[in-house]
């Protein structure tokens, strides 16, 4: 798939390796994206998969779910007018169940060879996504708008070549950043403004080449970087999952 | 400092209070309780905030992710405190050869920021990652937004309740889920560029629908069945007042997905 290649790409330009398939990392991905993580049902309808988000407010639709175009031929039936006369929120679950099945699937607009996702459009080449509008080759993520090629990211708008980064706008190959704005080649980074090749860095805004906060200067910040990322890398490759992400890494050394 | 803090917490509560009161009017015609005694009601659909201390100051503050127990956080408005902190720590960046190296060399500077209100943002209380909106309580991932209270993710939105993923245009909600260029709905799940729907789902281009689902352009629905205006403005009337009067008495009413999972 178009997708496995990107996440190669994205992989090499963040890490300087390429890591392989993207499935072998899923976990690892869903790991902070939980609402990503899709629940396979079957249609009430049909014998088609139907996929249901962890966000709370999908999976309260509980297993009384059917895809897309089936929900609209369901949509046909009505109760009769005694009945719509009879009703009361008492009584509505029971005099509705015939009717009230319904989709998770909210497909908007044309999308290209995007799969096993649910509310999503117009994309191209998007795997595993729920709530994913405007984007393109985006996977294991859960509410992203107008972003290409992201992995295992949640709430991320205009957001591009990215690893695992939360509730943020604007960021570019940047890996385990969070709650920021602006900033690329940037890794393991929280409520970030306007920063670029930083890494380990909370509550700053513009700096570069920087690392806990302090700018070090372009050469020894690209001599540390090269030495974290190469066992980054290693760690990911042996066991397709890293201990550390932005969330624990403050009580990490603890 | 703290008493101007309080003061400036009560109005911005008094503003969300008179546009939640406002909204109760708007879709269920009005005479609902305040806003807060239906905290628990108003809760259950987004992910909620958790409340943490501030290891600066020790006040207390909003965070939303899945931060660990131990993790240290600290206000958003606690920047030049927390840059004073950081100037005397010590870094050793030296011993940095990989990443559990540097994990360490680096802990004393991880703390979190909570309380995040970036932008032109005013009268927000309680709330996290909050960007150029007005009148915001307990909610989180709010942008461009007014009248927002225990919502998570809410978008151009204005006078919404008890939501989560309310996008664009969302004006008038409560108790919803998935919303886009909707106005006045009430317990709903998946409401596109529609307005007066109350416990319907996958709803597209409609108007006045109550009790309906999968529909597309269609108007003065209930049970899917189209109505008279008479006969659809009788039955709307009453069923409002049975989920009015629940919502007064009971301080909850059953929910959009116990309709569909037919509980």
């Amino acid at each position: 798939m178009e997708i496995d290649e990107r996440f190669s790409q994205v992989s090499a330009m963040l890490f300087g390796r390429m890591l392989g398939n993207m499935e072998d990392y899923c976990e690892w991905l869903l790991s902070t994206a939980h609402e990503a993580r899709m629940v396979e049902k079957k249609s009430i309808a049909s014998d088609r998969k139907v996929y249901v988000p962890s966000a709370k407010f999908f999976l309260g639709l509980g297993s009384r779910v059917m895809a897309a175009d089936e929900a609209l031929r369901h949509g046909e039936k009505s109760i009769s007018e005694a009945d719509a006369g009879a009703l009361g929120l008492a009584n509505a679950a029971v005099k509705l169940s015939g009717i009230s099945a319904t989709t998770p699937e909210i497909i908007y607009s044309e999308n290209i060879g995007t799969s096993k996702s649910c509310a999503y459009g117009p994309t191209q080449h998007c795997y595993r996504v729920a709530c994913c509008w405007f984007s393109k080759y985006i996977a294991y993520s859960y509410w992203t708008r107008t972003s290409d090629s992201l992995f295992g990211c949640s709430l991320c708008t205009d957001c591009g070549f990215s690893i695992k980064c939360y509730s943020s706008t604007k960021l570019t190959r940047c890996f385990e950043v969070n709650d920021s704005n602006r900033c690329s080649d940037s890794y393991f980074c929280h409520n970030c403004e306007d920063m670029s090749e930083c890494m380990f860095c909370f509550n700053a805004k513009g700096k570069r080449y920087a690392i806990g906060n302090v700018e070090l200067g372009r050469g020894k910040y690209m001599e540390i970087k090269k030495k974290v990322l190469a066992s980054i890398a290693s760690e990911l490759e042996a066991k397709k999952s890293l201990k550390y992400d932005i969330y624990n890494i403050g009580t990490a050394a603890v | 400092m703290l008493n101007k803090n309080a003061q400036s917490n009560g109005l911005a509560i008094l503003a969300i209070e008179k546009a939640w009161a406002g909204t109760c009017k708007a879709v269920l015609g009005g005479g609902l309780p305040p806003m807060r005694e239906l905290e628990a009601y108003l809760s259950r659909h987004a992910e909620a905030c958790h409340v943490e201390k501030s290891s600066i100051s020790g006040k207390p503050l909003v965070a939303f992710g899945n931060y660990p127990p131990g993790t240290k956080f600290m206000r958003g408005a606690e920047i030049l405190e927390y840059e004073a902190l950081m100037r005397n720590s010590k870094l050793g960046i030296n011993d940095i050869k990989d990443i559990d190296s540097a994990i360490r060399a680096v802990s004393e500077i991880g703390i979190y920021a909570g309380d995040i209100v970036l932008g032109n943002s005013g009268n927000v209380v309680d709330s996290t990652r909050v960007v150029d909106s007005t009148n915001i309580f307990r909610s989180s991932d709010v942008i461009y937004s007014k009248n927002v209270a225990y919502t998570r993710i809410a978008k151009y939105c204005e006078s919404v309740f008890g939501c989560a993923s309310a996008g664009k245009g969302t004006m008038f909600a409560i108790g919803c889920n998935e919303m886009y260029m909707s106005n006045r709905t009430f317990e709903c799940f998946y409401i596109y560029s529609s307005s007066d729907v109350c416990y319907s789902a996958n709803i597209e281009n409609c108007q006045d629908c109550l009790f309906s689902f999968n529909q597309r352009g269609k108007r003065r629905l209930i049970g899917n069945r189209e109505l008279s205006a008479d006969k659809y403005a009788q039955l709307k009337s009453k069923l409002l007042s049975e989920a009015k009067d629940m919502l007064s008495s009971r301080k909850s009413v059953p929910s959009i997905y116990e309709i569909i999972r037919g509980d």
